[in-house]
């Protein structure tokens, strides 16, 4: 019976262990070095392709923008601020929906300028002067996302826009889609931060 | 006191010496088709992960095992301004098929989330593509124009001739360090645990 009992420990101990170990990303873990300066984020201009309202995603990106501003500033005391322009080339973020054929729901691209003046994709440690978000709308209706589900993709990748990385397996909105047994996505409804995410932005900003 | 000094020195130089490589982003364009000096881009993508082979069996339209032929294009999709999208396209010939309506012999089209350019590697979660050496067991999506996308970008193509554990990738210089691995992202944990699986089941 006692060896049952400390063998029965120990697993547990070693499973929590091996939670811990893979566990959720805090501070500079979660963050790239890189991205757009606070004083850019503060006065935030945007553009969306007319394909976001053709493939009925503009409630979603309204709603990421409305959580920076609402919730994000009011939680670690920031002032981000999106301000819609008409032209893309005013726009530090640009939004599209297109069939990518790819097999991803939502790609965030950062540039930045180069020497001679042109835009040039950015690696994650550089400062960002632009940033693009594409949103794949054949697979997300071909993998039976919700509007909810979208709202969380949508979040992410604007987490992403500010330099959140991937928190694979934390209560994040920055966490990955998961598939069942039958290989079907498990998606999430997340439509605000987290306390781990917002401690996380309040880290960097 | 002096010997120590100096050991401290030669210690700080090698290391500061080590970490300019490691975060330079010089570029060189390729001259030479065996050496590609060139930076890599690994983007972020909001992607199904697979939580084991039964998961991918499952949502896979196609799983086969083939080989490159040797043909592949680079496609720029221009959706419009400011929207482009590039991977490549590349022709595989099918060797040995265990799911789908594909057949033995028929040469298809691949979809690879990565592309090589003059400025550099571009790459999906750390997607490489494939080469001429490898035997890939591909895990596929069948797509409207009849070619296939790779299923769950990095975990839907394996080496079957690559049988060692992916270690963790540590910094390197360019894609040329890199250009012969499986797999350039952060969740090797998860790629090897795929990988186990399938060199289990296609290779025993």
């Amino acid at each position: 019976m006692n060896k049952i009992v400390v063998t029965l420990s120990l697993l547990t101990a070693l499973t929590s262990i091996s939670s811990i170990a893979y566990a959720d990303l805090h501070g500079r873990d979660a963050l790239w070095l890189g991205g757009f300066s606070e004083n850019v984020l503060e006065d935030f201009d945007y553009w969306e392709s007319s394909t976001i309202d053709t493939y009925n995603l503009d409630d979603e990106t309204a709603n990421a923008r409305l959580v920076f501003e609402n919730q994000v500033n009011n939680e670690i005391g920031s002032d981000f601020n999106f301000w819609r322009v008409n032209s893309s080339g005013d726009a530090e973020l640009r939004y599209y929906a297109n069939d990518y054929t790819d097999d991803w729901y939502g790609l965030m691209t950062p540039y930045k300028i180069n020497s001679s003046d042109n835009y040039v994709e950015a690696q994650f440690g550089d400062q960002w002067d632009r940033a693009k978000i594409q949103l794949n709308y054949e697979l997300m209706d071909n993998d039976g996302m919700t509007a909810a589900n979208r709202d969380w993709t949508v979040l992410h990748e604007t987490g992403h826009v500010f330099s959140l990385k991937h928190n694979p397996e934390a209560d994040s909105v920055m966490r990955t889609v998961e598939t069942s047994f039958w290989g079907n996505p498990i998606f999430f409804d997340y439509d605000e931060f987290t306390q781990l995410d917002l401690d996380n932005l309040d880290y960097k900003y | 006191m002096k010997k120590t000094l100096f050991t401290v020195s030669a210690i700080a130089l090698i290391l500061g010496s080590s970490l300019y490589f490691s975060t330079s982003t010089s570029i060189k364009a390729a001259n030479e088709t065996n050496s590609i000096e060139k930076d890599v881009y690994i983007r972020d993508a909001s992607y199904a992960s697979f939580t084991d082979i039964k998961a991918l069996e499952n949502a896979a339209d196609i799983i086969a095992e083939v080989k490159f032929s040797g043909k592949r294009e680079t496609k720029v999709w221009g959706y419009e301004e400011g929207d482009t999208y590039t991977n490549t396209l590349t022709s595989v010939e099918v060797k040995k098929v265990h799911q789908g309506e594909v057949s033995k012999g028929e040469e298809i089209g691949v979809y690879e989330p990565a592309y090589i350019s003059e400025n550099g590697f571009y790459s999906i979660e750390g997607y490489n593509l494939m080469n001429k050496k490898g035997k890939y067991l591909l895990y596929l999506r069948t797509k409207k124009d009849g070619n296939y996308s790779v299923l769950g970008l990095y975990q839907g193509k394996y080496d079957l001739n690559e049988t060692s554990t992916l270690k963790e990738l540590k910094k390197f210089r360019s894609y040329e360090d890199v250009q012969d691995r499986e797999y350039l992202g952060d969740e090797v944990e998860h790629f090897n645990k795929l990988k186990k699986e399938n060199l289990k089941k296609y290779t025993q």
